[in-house]
């Protein structure tokens, strides 16, 4: 008999997000009854705890910036076209993701982007790469700067390069 | 085809990320709801359910379009429960059993999927942050999969909503990967729901609309299957019995039964208006066609080939395999292809003797008829010895004809044939090919 699956072969299939990513908005409006004000910080750990259990499976090889979070954004998040701009003040990067998996259509009673999750996975990947040696910079997260759950045109990730050259 | 079709296109059309991710996203989303609800796991697990319910019914009011082809009973349904998963994750189902249980009473079976193989608690215990133990959850009608369940039977009843069903599907999680369980198993009861007015009235303009596309997807994958279903309803409606009931009548008398098969399809025919009969009314009409009739039975083992009587008399044994008692369907599997036909034309003889034709009153053959009408006038027309010389080039003209018309008879029903076995190659091909095209577009899309 079949055993289930590993989480190394779940990494090898992709899965449709649609209505998963419904129901991440409807988790965030029981989160705004429940932990109010605490959400967004929330929603950044969900994603670093993701991260911390991803990284067991698969990290993208070290390089720089701009191609390291292309091929982390198209691998895990299937955000195979984003725009990367790594020079902003201050070693800000923004990240452009016009096909963001969590968000889709705007949401009129939701304050927080479900991309907020996607910030703190990104962040956390990279740090953790760090952490183990095998980069020499780190980022963190700066915000979720547009989102279409507010409704506008693209999903934009701000982050800040800590470190490195 | 639609099968495979809908769960290319819903993979085509949804939103891809890596399944790993997808799985982890839905173990934090699940543990902020157990937060939510102060660690009550079994209050958290229903409540998961009710927020996936409402996630894939905001999906399913968008796919409307999408989702009214699927079928609106709920048992027929249920064998799409594989495409409504890939609609759902964009992962196959993979290797599962299906259970149905029918309990006394109930209306429809309970219906139990057990799938060897779960991606949302794929490697769920081996991180810290795996918290949400399954492990001692007893007697929860929701587990780990518990969202997965909301969204299924969110997408399944609001089909059954579209298409004006009156009943609807609870799924519950009975078995759980992730408790330790040997597979994942959704139990799917079928229960009657009312539906109000405006849902009613919405589904009945929708019903004139459809096409049932199960239906033609049925009928190209199990041809035979559904030809004896469809005769397996007509005789339970109409005679209130079961075709190995009605068949069994008949056992030991199977000539008369294939006797009966040309006897009926002629009356049938006659049903149209009763135009056989009106023809036949005239007695040289009547005549004629009967002689025509008599010829028809000499030359069929002339033009008809062996192969192809062989390969109808086979298909009509395989009609009755699994509606008649078996010792039946041995004795047709006896019979000698051509006696088969014979025996046709036997029972469509009957029938053209109920409808006008005196085969008794007949000559050997149209020439014997000519010469006698030709005696009964002053004059000859033709002396009886042409007369023979005709019927003799006639025969022997025929009977050269025999081999090309042979060849044509062959030759179609080969094409036939072939064309028939080559649906399902094609049908390989072409979803090979399909995938490809699709994965294409699902690149070009990225």
């Amino acid at each position: 008999m079949e055993t289930n699956y590993t989480r190394a072969e779940l990494f090898e299939h992709v899965a449709t997000m649609n209505q998963l990513r419904n129901t991440v908005y409807h988790v965030i409006r029981l989160m705004q009854r429940t932990s109010r004000d605490m959400v967004v910080d929330r929603l950044r750990a969900m994603g670093r705890r993701i991260a911390e259990t991803f990284v067991e499976t698969w990290t993208p090889k070290p390089q720089e910036p701009a191609r390291l979070l292309r091929v982390l954004y198209a691998t895990a998040l299937g955000s195979k076209r984003v725009k990367i701009d790594v020079g902003g003040p201050g070693g800000l990067v923004r990240v452009v993701d016009k096909k963001c998996a969590m968000c889709k259509y705007p949401v009129e009673d939701v304050d927080a982007a479900g991309c907020e999750i996607t910030a703190g996975f990104v962040a956390r990947v990279v740090q953790l790469m760090k952490e183990s040696g095998r980069l020499d910079w780190s980022l963190e997260v700066v915000g979720v700067d547009k989102s279409k759950t507010r409704g506008d045109q693209t999903c934009d990730h701000l982050y800040r390069i800590r470190g490195g050259d | 085809m639609f099968k495979w079709l809908v769960g290319r296109i819903g993979k085509l059309i949804g939103r891809n990320m890596n399944a790993l991710y997808y799985s982890l996203l839905y173990r934090e989303l699940l543990r902020e709801v157990v937060d939510a609800k102060r660690g009550d796991v079994n209050e958290a697990f229903a409540e998961f359910k009710r927020l996936g319910e409402l996630g894939a019914l905001d999906s399913a009011h968008r796919q409307e379009s999408v989702l009214r082809y699927f079928p609106g009973e709920p048992l027929k349904l249920l064998e799409y429960m594989e495409v409504l998963w890939q609609v759902i994750f964009g992962m196959p189902m993979g290797e599962h059993e299906v259970v149905t249980q029918q309990f006394p009473g109930d209306e429809y079976p309970v219906v139990k999927y057990q799938i060897k193989r779960c991606p949302v608690c794929a490697g769920h215990g081996l991180s810290e942050h795996d918290v949400v133990d399954v492990s001692k959850v007893k007697d929860s009608p929701q587990l780990y999969a518990c969202g997965i369940m909301g969204m299924l039977q969110t997408v399944a009843n609001f089909i059954l909503g579209i298409r004006g069903s009156d009943h609807k599907i609870v799924f519950s999680e009975t078995a759980c990967i992730a408790r330790g369980d040997p597979y994942l198993e959704i139990t799917c009861s079928i229960v009657p729901f009312e539906r109000d007015e405006a849902q009613r009235s919405s589904a009945s303009t929708l019903a004139g609309s459809l096409f049932s596309i199960e239906k033609v997807e049925d009928f190209l994958n199990r041809p035979m299957d559904n030809v004896k279903k469809v005769l397996e309803d007509v005789i339970e409606k109409n005679l209130s019995m079961t075709p190995n009931e009605l068949l069994s009548h008949f056992e030991n008398y199977e000539e008369d039964m294939v006797r009966v098969v040309g006897y009926l399809g002629v009356h049938l025919l006659n049903e149209y208006g009763g135009l056989v009969e009106k023809l036949l009314s005239n007695a040289t009409i009547a005549k004629a066609a009967g002689y025509w009739f008599n010829s028809l039975k000499d030359f069929v083992r002339l033009f008809l080939p062996r192969e192809v009587t062989e390969d109808y008399h086979r298909l009509f044994v395989e009609l009755l395999e699994g509606l008649a008692p078996e010792g039946m369907v041995e004795r047709f599997r006896g019979f000698n292809s051509f006696e088969f036909v014979t025996l046709v034309l036997e029972g469509c003889q009957m029938a053209l003797e109920n409808l006008g034709v005196d085969f008794e009153g007949l000559r050997e053959n149209i020439w014997e008829e000519l010469r006698e009408s030709q005696a009964d006038q002053e004059a000859w027309w033709f002396p009886d010895v042409v007369l023979s010389l005709l019927q003799e080039l006639l025969t022997m003209s025929l009977k050269l004809f025999s081999l090309p018309v042979k060849l044509v008879v062959a030759s179609q029903h080969a094409q036939v044939k072939t064309v028939a076995g080559s649906m399902r190659d094609l049908y390989e091909e072409l979803k090979d090919h399909g995938d490809r095209i699709l994965d294409i577009l699902g690149e070009l899309r990225d």
